[in-house]
């Protein structure tokens, strides 16, 4: 009996100690009010190299995601930076995709994130509206971070509650691509660059009747993909996700989106449902464009590049997201970006680093086309000279639908959760589980709550 | 050898078949290893058109100058730590639960097996942070430290259910003869619970191995990264992926698994050869 | 004084040896499983301090449409999956212990599939095989059966799943064959010896002192096959399709905590889920006195 007590003490004490040991650590974490005001107090960091003398060793983390290429790239760009500035050690640290955000996730709850990440829109709603994020803007605002050689918009697209949390590596826009040669062989006109839904609509018609093959359509169904839809409600002179992070269509676009790819896929345009759901996750190498069996595919442009080394027999080609003839314009900017987090000790050095990326020649003769256009238009202009064919198509069609593009707010906290209810609303509609009309308000429905919290 | 009985024969057949079964992954990744990224998945059969050892080259070389061969001798320490970690923790939990008797044993037992049954994912922040504070991040120390100390519980259960099944008359002449609870513990019961032990360090081996996720978690340094890590950065949702080096490499991983399996699976063979204790 | 004497005397040989594993417990899962239990409270989005709700979680969890099939995907899982596996498992267990020649291959190559473990070659393989042109349906074509995409149809994608649970037998499978090898071999001939058939055998000799290793096969599949996670995460791509047809409860519980940020909730539903496997658990302790022989 005495033991039972003994040990159930022991098990409370364990348990005092736990919770004490974590409220220190979350009393530690600086809450993110203070943070950004101790960063604004401070005397505006010197833009001037500061005095060799003075220079004390510093060392930074930087962490990115990426393939095997790309590491090799990212560490010959950090190679140089330690270079230019020897007493800045920077320790990397790099992984795939999705390792790459839970090993943030769990880091940053561990009160251990690296000093710079690598951000993207998807995202930077989760970690900025909790104050995990460094507003950058006095560091631009010193010259510590140079922004002048940089489009407004895209310094703009790293805005979110009207803080610069991010610097764009890399901008991309998203598209649609057809391989020149397929449609040669079919006999199909190309469609103009900035198509229409309703010539969008034909085309695949016209290219699915064109092949006139079981297991081969006109156009991939992006009806469940989150990116599309923004495009569309833009269109539509209205924003799937509202400056204030709300919903911003109704039911009734819902049921005119659903419709649209419902019928695509009734008319045989677009695969079944079963394909589409099996090639969402399949390898770039195995998708349906590039096996020829859809002859239109939409994708990010920076990704063009990457498409044409499998694609032998024809160019792959831009096209604009389908345009709203009556509407406004769907683009807006995307990318990958660069942030530093509150917690880091040296922000100073992380901005400096940052800089150096996005602006120091050597990093960009290595860096040219990972992300897509560089930020900069100089060295954008660099960037042109050193890349192939297909690169140049890729960055002509980034620069071409460019210029069609208006700020969009970034995502709210939440938007995987709404991109998830697209995905379902989409794929319960195609699998037959569903009408459009239940679909569509399951869909207004889930997001409106999701957005709420 | 005896003549073949159509029966025999049939079985053959049948385990043959099932062996295809169990291994056309494998052999095709091993055909793909062979094939370039191009073709991998133009040509999904197993012949190769255009055979090429490039993947295999390109895949050892690594990532920044970090080549296989040190992912492969960090995760080989990891292992080996892991191993002599659990096989000595877990067994001696286990003798206590099987054969001895002290108060609470049932209650702690039961505990041991409800550790086993929380998913991982909502301790990982907890110990994170415990392991933050240790300053143990980007060492070696959060993957090996807890396997010294039993926490891999489904071994202790394992040995255990495998002691039960000893008979206790074992025990009781081992007493006669004057040995206290150390001695039969080292002397009597570990010989006789062999398969089960043999069986802890397959498997302990092949699931360290590919334990990515607390890999991932606590090393951050390139050159302390292990196969399972180095494998995972072949492949990329938003870039390039190398298919051929990482199947190459993937390839290659399972080959010291597989031999470890081969070489010690004999001593699973070897259990009770008689009803006595030998010696 | 006296009473910690005695008892000190009576148990320092127990807990001697399983001091190792009480300290990792009190030091190393205890705090982390504490703390879980006291998240699952709160909704904590891991940056920001845990914010106390009370049943809040639960509540909603049960309100949740995705839980609620969550929980109906598992339980078809460990329902079909696990005694499918358990029972491959064991007769090739057995068919591979009649001292074949080539049983060491053999034995290895069943085993091949269990080495994989969370490769994300599985799901481009599994996708191969699967798929609306994979190798089932070219299988299925040749004797003029028209296949449906398998695994990415609702319908059919958990059962690919299931038989990939099963095509990785051979963890269950190597413990049979350990615990097959105990049995004294003069069993076996003493049985032969008084005239009885193989079947006879089974039941006598091999099945009671098997009971052992099948009881912990049993106990350790459920408790896996509930926890299973990586199958579903790298074949439908980490987001439980299609339709939800794959969501596992720790797929989900992983896709509420790391994607959006809810570690509360997903505490919660760790708890629900500990419960569960401890309830079913200790049901199948309690009747196990009838049937699982030990030589004691």
């Amino acid at each position: 009996m005495k033991m039972k007590a003994l040990l159930i003490g022991i098990l409370c004490l364990v348990f005092v100690f736990g919770a004490v040991a974590c409220s220190n650590n979350t009393a530690n974490e600086p809450a993110p009010a203070n943070n950004t005001k101790a960063v604004e107090k401070e005397p505006a960091p010197a833009a001037e190299e500061p005095k060799k003398e003075e220079l004390e060793e510093v060392e930074i983390r930087f962490t990115w995601w990426g393939d095997t290429k790309r590491h090799e790239k990212y560490n010959a760009i950090v190679d140089e930076f330690e270079k230019a500035y020897p007493h800045i050690t920077v320790a990397r640290e790099f992984g795939e995709w999705v390792d790459y955000w839970d090993k943030l996730a769990t880091q940053s709850a561990g009160g251990n994130a690296p000093d710079v990440v690598g951000m993207h829109m998807t995202q930077v709603a989760n970690y900025a509206s909790r104050g995990a994020l460094v507003d950058l803007q006095p560091y631009v605002d010193s010259g510590v971070l140079d922004q002048s050689d940089f489009p407004k918009p895209v310094t703009n697209s790293g805005v979110i509650d009207g803080k610069l949390v991010m610097i764009a590596q890399g901008v991309t826009m998203s598209g649609w691509v057809y391989n020149s040669g397929l449609l040669e062989r079919l006999k199909v006109e190309p469609p103009s660059f900035g198509w229409t839904w309703d010539e969008f609509a034909a085309k695949a018609k016209e290219v699915t009747t064109a092949f006139n093959e079981k297991g081969h359509w006109g156009a991939t169904d992006m009806g469940g993909d989150v990116t599309s839809l923004i495009y569309y409600s833009r269109g539509l002179g209205k924003n799937l996700f509202t400056e204030e992070g709300k919903l911003g269509i109704d039911q009734q676009d819902m049921v005119n989106w659903l419709t649209i790819w419902d019928n695509l896929r009734k008319e045989g345009s677009v695969p079944d449902a079963a394909t589409t759901s099996e090639y969402r996750t399949a390898p770039l190498e195995q998708n349906l464009f590039i096996s020829g069996k859809v002859a239109f595919h939409a994708l990010p442009f920076n990704q063009i590049p990457n498409y044409q080394n499998y694609i032998k027999d024809g160019e792959v080609r831009a096209l604009r997201k389908q345009v709203n003839p009556d509407g406004k314009n769907g683009e807006f900017i995307e990318g990958a970006y660069l942030a530093v987090t509150s917690g880091s000790k040296n922000p100073e050095a992380a901005a400096q680093f940052i800089n150096f990326f996005v602006n120091n020649e050597n990093a960009i003769r290595i860096f040219q086309l990972e992300q897509g256009a560089v930020g900069s238009t100089k060295m954008n202009e660099l960037v042109k000279t050193l890349i192939n064919p297909a690169q140049q198509r890729a960055v002509g069609a980034i620069e071409e639908t460019l210029a069609f593009a208006e700020t969009a707010p970034l995502p709210p906290k939440g938007q995987g959760e709404v991109a998830t209810a697209l995905l379902a609303a989409n794929e319960s509609v195609g699998f037959g589980q569903s009408s459009v009309e239940a679909a569509a308000a399951e869909f207004v429905k889930a997001a409106e709550a999701i957005l709420a919290k | 050898m005896t003549t073949i009985r159509p029966g025999r024969a049939a079985l053959h057949v049948f385990i043959i078949a099932g062996c295809l079964i169990m291994v056309y992954p494998l052999l095709w990744m091993l055909s793909s290893s062979f094939k370039f990224n191009t073709e991998i998945f133009s040509n999904t059969t197993l012949w190769i058109n255009d055979f090429t050892i490039d993947n295999y080259i390109q895949g050892w070389k690594g990532v920044s100058g970090v080549t296989f061969g040190t992912f492969f001798l960090n995760t080989f320490y990891i292992v080996g730590m892991s191993i002599i970690g659990t096989l000595l923790s877990c067994s001696m939990a286990a003798y206590a639960f099987a054969r001895l008797n002290f108060t609470m044993k049932k209650a702690l037992f039961a505990i041991m097996l409800v550790t086993l049954m929380l998913p991982f994912h909502v301790t990982v922040i907890p110990q994170y942070i415990v392991f933050n504070k240790l300053g143990w991040i980007d060492t070696t120390l959060p993957l090996i430290l807890p396997k010294f100390f039993a926490v891999e519980g489904f071994f202790i259960f394992l040995i255990v259910q495998f002691i039960r099944s000893l008979p206790r008359e074992l025990d009781q002449a081992a007493e006669i003869d004057g040995c206290g609870p150390i001695m039969k513990y080292i002397y009597l019961i570990m010989p006789l619970a062999m398969p089960a032990l043999v069986t802890s360090m397959i498997f302990t081996f092949i699931w360290t191995w590919n334990d990515f996720f607390s890999q991932l978690l606590y090393l951050s340094t390139l050159s302390k990264y292990t196969v399972a890590l180095g494998l995972r950065m072949f492949t990329d949702s938003t870039g390039q992926n190398s298919w051929g080096a990482m199947f190459a490499m993937s390839l290659l991983s399972l080959v010291p698994l597989f031999a470890v399996f081969i070489f010690f699976q004999r001593y699973l063979i070897e259990g009770i050869a008689s009803g006595g204790i030998k010696g | 004084m006296q009473a910690i004497r005695t008892f000190w005397k009576n148990n320092w040989v127990g807990y001697f040896f399983l001091s190792p594993w009480l300290i990792g417990l009190i030091c190393l899962s205890a705090f982390p499983m504490a703390f879980s239990l006291y998240l699952s409270f709160t909704q904590y989005d891991m940056f920001t301090s845990p914010n106390w709700i009370g049943l809040g979680n639960f509540t909603e969890m049960f309100q949740d449409r995705k839980y609620l099939n969550s929980i109906e995907v598992t339980i078809k899982y460990v329902l079909i999956g696990v005694p499918l596996q358990l029972t491959f498992a064991l007769c090739i267990a057995l068919l591979l212990n009649r001292g074949l020649r080539g049983l060491r291959v053999y034995r290895a190559v069943y085993y091949v599939p269990s080495l994989f473990g969370g490769s994300v070659a599985i799901a481009i393989l599994w996708r191969q095989l699967f798929g609306g042109e994979g190798l089932v349906n070219e299988f299925l074509a040749s004797f003029g059966i028209e296949g449906k995409n398998w695994v990415s149809t609702p319908d059919t994608a958990l059962y690919t799943l299931i038989i990939l649970a099963i095509w990785q037998f051979g963890a269950s499978m190597v413990i049979f064959l350990a615990g097959l090898k105990q049995i004294p071999t003069e069993l076996y001939e003493s049985a032969k010896i008084d005239g009885a058939g193989r079947v006879r055998q089974f039941r006598s000799i091999t099945f009671p002192l098997l009971t052992p290793i099948i009881f912990f096969n049993l106990v350790m599949q459920i408790i896996s096959a509930f926890q299973a996670f990586t199958p579903a995460f790298i074949v439908s791509g980490g987001n439980g399709g299609p339709l939800d047809s794959t969501l596992f409860y720790t797929l989900y519980l992983y896709q509420k905590g790391f994607t959006h940020f809810q570690m509360g909730f997903a505490s919660a539903m760790a708890w629900l889920l500990l419960l569960t496997i401890a309830f079913i658990t200790a049901l199948i302790f309690v009747t196990s006195g009838r049937w699982v022989y030990y030589q004691e």
